[in-house]
């Protein structure tokens, strides 16, 4: 009995530690969700599982660059995946970070030069270079006035043969092409080797704009297309009202179960009411230990479960009855009562089990989450509805024997 | 045979409460027709299903839906669905729903005309992709389904497996019967409930056919009839009480929830309520119809078998008729063996399990 009451403080010790460690779903915190689908970009080539990666690796690199970890990126079946941004609320944004192939070129367009935004098809002009023979790009001031520009770096070799055609063809122009669109026409000043500024066209970029842009060329052109199935954005403040719903929600349920419990089964339910605050311990410290995602459908789950986890007991329990008014005594009556009862509890947690995988398994985001939820709520309801509350009825048994007391 | 006090005859009146299925099921299933003749699906599916824009916006100010109505039906070609309500802690919450696509023109339109709101969800769905959430919904209850069933057919004879699953799809379309009368937006979420339903709705078939099991196995020779009836009221108590107390946090989240979570708590609700009522008039009468069939079917091959008592004629009647089309209750009456009403079980039987 002594080991149980350690158990049982110990977790609520780690529940003190703190309730923002308690990693939130995006729905309740706010973000945006997208699942998008990969196509290659010739529909007669397959996608191969190296593409999809790449394309998994450079939006990855777009929506995280700084590596904050903060972004999940969830690769779903062969060729979907799924992306949770907290905290991100422009949608717009999202969708031209993800879409974008990003394929840049510098073209030779001769004495040319190109208005911004047009369309340059394949092999129109000859390639100068790629956003492949870059070996970065920034955010950067400069062209004159001082205004956002993107400053980019070219690998080693390809700097060379750089400097050597700009060498011959200074005061002619050298387009910048983005997906086959041109943002930029300037003429050639001088050589360039190695560095230089693409300026934003006769408009120039905005400090935003640049920085995406820097952005999507460090983190690669997209070896595959990508297209948005679905796009959900959640503010933060619909996120506080629900949980502040569901924690009274949760409350009224709970003051209900125990004092019903009590009603019925005096003693007996006072020890399932005793494991049931020890089973929210426990599943407290589960989830602020191993950073289960909270969903408003993990927390229905949750409520859920502290309403299933008493179904074992009464099972028990009525079974405990009826093997006492079939004559045997009240210690024999709890041993038989959980040895009848079990194949029963067995069965019904099976079949949960069955359903929360079917759930986990058709899912997206916030549905696994309460899935996941369901499941860890039946499985460590078998171990503290059935074990915790025998340990503490078979204590109550070594104080007091009084039959009344036991609801029987 | 104890004589324990069977306080209600469960299925002395079984006709009855199939019948009363028979007309809930048939109502739900008018409701969903008549939706797919008005709404082009018996079901009111909700964004993540059919595809589109939906903008849930909250207003500090007091908003009309007839305002937003008027500006947004002029930027979009079919008609949009814009709702209003009151958002607690004041102001108006505006949803608005509009094809895929027009989010974007329908924000620009709101910027100029009606600014001053917060964006509680902006949601956009491709209608293929959502025709594809549809279709996984749709399986996955299937398939769950099924599992239960091999399940069950494991570890308790196959008849009480086939009650049980008959149980639950009663259950299912309860659910979605009343999710159709009264057009309940469905969604994603209601897919997680009905799959709930069917996981936790049949456990308390699953008390009573443990139970079932046992008195088999304690009372031997006794007909299959008398001992459901006594299982069924000796698991009563019980299994309302499970239900019971599963249904308080429901309650709980019916009375504070959101909308979003009330429609999805609700399906949970009336699966589960459902699900006790069809586990004594639906799935023991399935399972018992079924016996009383295949005993019959055994009978020509000349083994003893399980029989419905004669307290009920009516359910030998149907017995005869259901499993076997035109064959009189005679030899089933005939093969009553000596005198006494009460026939014997084969032991085989009642060893397996």
């Amino acid at each position: 009995m002594a080991v149980f009451v350690v158990l049982a403080v110990w977790p609520l010790i780690k529940l003190k530690g703190g309730q923002d460690l308690v990693n939130l779903g995006l729905d309740l915190k706010g973000g945006t969700n997208v699942i998008a689908g990969i196509k290659p970009y010739d529909p007669k080539v397959p996608l191969t599982e190296s593409d999809v990666s790449g394309v998994i690796g450079v939006l990855r690199k777009r929506l995280d660059p700084q590596g904050l970890h903060e972004i999940i990126l969830q690769k779903q079946g062969t060729n979907r995946v799924e992306i949770e941004i907290p905290g991100e609320k422009d949608p717009d944004r999202v969708r031209s970070l993800i879409g974008k192939t990003a394929k840049l070129e510098f073209v030779y367009t001769g004495s040319q030069s190109l208005p911004d935004g047009t369309k340059v098809e394949e092999g129109q002009y000859k390639v100068i270079a790629t956003g492949a023979d870059l070996k970065k790009a920034e955010l950067t001031y400069g062209g004159g006035v001082g205004q956002p520009v993107v400053g980019f770096a070219f690998k080693g070799e390809v700097a060379r043969t750089f400097g050597t055609f700009t060498d011959q063809h200074v005061g002619e122009y050298l387009t910048i092409v983005l997906d086959g669109a041109v943002i930029s026409s300037p003429v050639i000043k001088q050589p360039i080797y190695g560095s230089g500024i693409i300026e934003g066209g006769s408009n120039g970029f905005s400090f935003e704009e640049a920085g995406d842009l820097a952005t999507l060329l460090n983190a690669g052109s997209l070896p595959a297309q990508v297209e948005i199935l679905s796009m959900s954005v959640v503010g933060p403040t619909l996120g506080k009202s629900s949980i502040d719903q569901s924690v009274k929600a949760g409350l009224l349920g709970l003051v209900l179960i125990v004092v019903l419990m009590i009603f019925f089964y005096r003693l007996n339910g006072v020890a399932a009411d005793l494991a049931l605050l020890y089973y929210a311990a426990i599943m407290f410290f589960i989830i602020v230990n191993f950073n289960v995602t909270l969903t408003i459908y993990g927390i229905a789950a949750f409520l859920l479960n502290i309403g299933m986890a008493v179904d074992v007991n009464v099972l028990i329990f009525e079974r405990l009855r009826e093997e006492f008014r079939a004559g045997k005594t009240l210690f024999q009556s709890v041993e038989a009562g959980h040895k009848g009862a079990l194949p029963a509890i067995i069965d019904s947690h099976a079949t949960m089990f069955l359903s929360a995988g079917v759930l986990y398994w058709l899912g997206t985001g916030t549905i696994k989450g309460f899935a996941v939820m369901l499941a860890l709520g039946a499985a460590v309801n078998l171990f503290s509805a059935i074990l915790v509350t025998r340990a503490m009825v078979e204590s109550f048994l070594g104080v007091s024997h009084n039959t009344k007391l036991y609801g029987i | 045979m104890k004589e324990q006090a069977v306080r209600f005859d469960f299925l002395k009146y079984w006709k009855f409460w199939m019948s009363f299925s028979g007309v809930l099921t048939l109502a739900g299933i008018v409701a969903m027709l008549w939706n797919a003749y008005t709404i082009r699906f018996p079901l009111n599916r909700g964004v993540d299903f059919t595809g589109g824009d939906l903008l849930q916006l909250k207003y500090n100010t007091s908003v009309t839906q007839k305002e937003i109505f008027d500006l947004v039906s002029r930027q979009v070609s079919k008609e949009p669905v814009v709702q209003t309500g009151v958002a607690p802690g004041g102001g108006t919450e505006v949803i608005i729903r509009v094809e895929s696509g027009a989010r974007t023109k329908v924000l620009d339109t709101l910027n100029q005309a009606k600014p001053g709101y917060e964006v509680d969800q902006d949601m956009h769905v491709e209608p293929a992709f959502g025709a594809e959430l549809a279709m996984w919904g749709a399986i996955a209850l299937v398939i769950a389904w099924l599992l239960i069933l091999i399940y069950l057919g494991f570890r308790y004879r196959f008849t009480f497996a086939v009650g049980a699953i008959a149980s639950l799809l009663h259950d299912a379309i309860m659910v979605l019967g009343i999710y159709a009368l009264f057009r309940i937006e469905v969604n994603t979420p209601f897919v997680g409930a009905l799959l709930t339903v069917l996981g936790y709705s049949v456990n308390d078939t699953v008390v009573v056919s443990d139970r079932i099991r046992e008195n088999i196995r304690l009372y031997r020779g006794t007909s299959l009839l008398k001992l459901s009836n006594l299982s069924l009221n000796q698991t009563m108590r019980r299994n309302l009480l499970t239900t019971g107390f599963t249904l308080l946090p429901i309650y709980g989240m019916l009375l504070f929830g959101g909308p979003t979570l009330k429609n999805f708590v609700l399906a949970m609700g009336i699966g589960f309520l459902s699900g006790v009522y069809s586990t004594w008039f639906i799935a023991i009468p399935v399972m018992l119809l079924l016996e009383g069939a295949l005993a019959f079917r055994r009978k020509v091959a000349g083994e003893a078998e399980t029989r419905m008592g004669p307290a009920t004629p009516g359910a030998a009647v149907s017995a005869a008729a259901s499993g076997t089309g035109g064959e009189a209750t005679a030899p089933v009456a005939g093969h009553a063996g000596p005198g006494p009403a009460e026939y014997k079980r084969k032991k085989k039987k009642a060893r397996r399990r």
